[in-house]
């Protein structure tokens, strides 16, 4: 009888049991999946570990593998820079005992001026850019002499004036005033006259000497053109008048 | 008040509005062909908010005119205005100025006329920079007032 009860559960069951065999063999399936994924993240901060490690032990290494991409590029600099250096010295040390370089030492030391920016002066010489003549009130573009087309001069005069202004009214200073900007590889050097003032950019290398000079020029050029009354002078009499006084002056000052 | 959008939309910008704030002034430049004339303008943007007494006395200094602008919404922009020109004119005797009512465009005309009667001074224009009304006719009415001085 319990054979039979036996064998009548089994055939009932069957179905049932196939069924449970697959979800058993399922949720294995899904374990192990799962286990496999614990183990990863267990894994990670081991290769982390050894990746830093490796990296610091492989320093050398790494840097031989990139080097040879910036090592091209910081050589080739390195290289050009060397050679205009020994050009320079090159130079130099052909002018040491030449006549020259002694005429050059005694000019330097009549004029109080170092050795070292006399040559640098050569080497980079100082060029008048622009020359602006602008009303020392209102700020107006009287004239100018420029070698390029900058923004619009008359708003750069505008700005200079205010800037000389704010500056001037800042220190509350009666008896000085504004002479230099620099900016960048330029010098912006002023002059004041009476009705006017004078701004000069100049590129290149400025010492006292040419800063000097420059400013006695723009004073001259002030009293020689530039004492007729405001409704007199015209834009096109002043700058006729800059082009080749500024000319002239570039050319002598080299 | 607007100075500066009524500046910015008509005229030739080339430096940032920071110059503002830090010089107390920035540069713009207008041009105003007025018949035979082309009238080269160059607009010195006071910084506003503040009493004209303490404006820098070099920024007024060679003015050939001057545009005073008001906002007609805000009351305290133009309560001092009798004083303010007074000041003006004590240290600029021949420039023309020019009494500006801006951002019009947000009052109506009923309310303008009130304004405009409640005022100490005559209102030269009442403009909106919004919309552009009356600004040419501004700077071209201040380019020929200078030019006739």
């Amino acid at each position: 009888m319990q054979d039979v009860l036996k064998k009548l559960k089994e055939i009932l069951l069957e179905e049932d049991r196939k069924s449970q065999d697959r979800i058993n063999k399922k949720v294995a399936e899904l374990q192990d999946e799962i286990e496999g994924i614990r183990q990863d993240q267990d894994l990670k901060p081991v290769i982390k570990k050894t990746v830093r490690t490796e990296l610091q032990e492989s320093k050398d290494s790494l840097i031989e593998a990139i080097y040879p991409l910036m090592g091209k590029l910081i050589r080739k600099f390195i290289q050009i820079e060397f050679e205009k250096l020994s050009e320079n010295v090159d130079k130099q040390l052909d002018r040491t005992f030449s006549l020259q370089n002694i005429k050059k030492q005694f000019i330097a030391l009549w004029e109080g001026v170092s050795h070292k920016d006399l040559i640098i002066k050569e080497l980079i010489p100082p060029v008048v850019e622009e020359v602006f003549v602008i009303s020392q009130e209102s700020g107006i573009l009287y004239g100018k002499y420029s070698h390029k087309n900058t923004i619009d001069q008359d708003i750069i005069a505008g700005m200079l004036t205010a800037i000389k202004s704010f500056i001037e009214d800042a220190f509350q200073q009666k008896t000085g005033s504004l002479d230099m900007i620099e900016y960048g590889t330029f010098k912006i050097i002023i002059q004041n006259s009476y009705k006017f003032y004078l701004a000069a950019i100049v590129s290149g290398s400025v010492n006292s000497k040419f800063k000097s000079q420059l400013m006695e020029h723009l004073e001259l050029f002030a009293e020689q053109h530039l004492t007729k009354s405001l409704d007199e002078l015209t834009e096109t009499e002043i700058s006729g008048n800059l082009k080749p006084y500024f000319d002239q002056f570039n050319a002598t000052s080299k | 008040m607007g100075k500066t959008s009524l500046v910015r939309r008509f005229v030739f910008q080339e430096f940032s509005d920071e110059y503002l704030t830090t010089l107390g002034v920035r540069i713009d430049k207008k041009v105003v062909e007025l018949g035979d004339y082309t009238v080269n303008m160059i607009l010195w943007d006071i910084a506003g908010e503040v009493a004209q007494t303490k404006v820098p006395v070099s920024y007024y200094l060679g003015a050939h005119g001057v545009i005073y602008v008001f906002d007609v919404q805000r009351p305290s922009s133009f309560e001092n205005i009798k004083a303010d020109l007074d000041y003006i004119q004590s240290k600029l005797f021949d420039a023309p100025i020019c009494v500006i009512g801006n951002k019009k465009d947000l009052i109506s005309e009923g309310e303008l006329q009130k304004l405009s009667e409640q005022l100490p001074v005559e209102v030269s224009f009442f403009t909106s920079a919004k919309t552009g009304e009356n600004v040419e006719l501004m700077f071209a009415q201040i380019a020929q007032r200078m030019l006739n001085t």
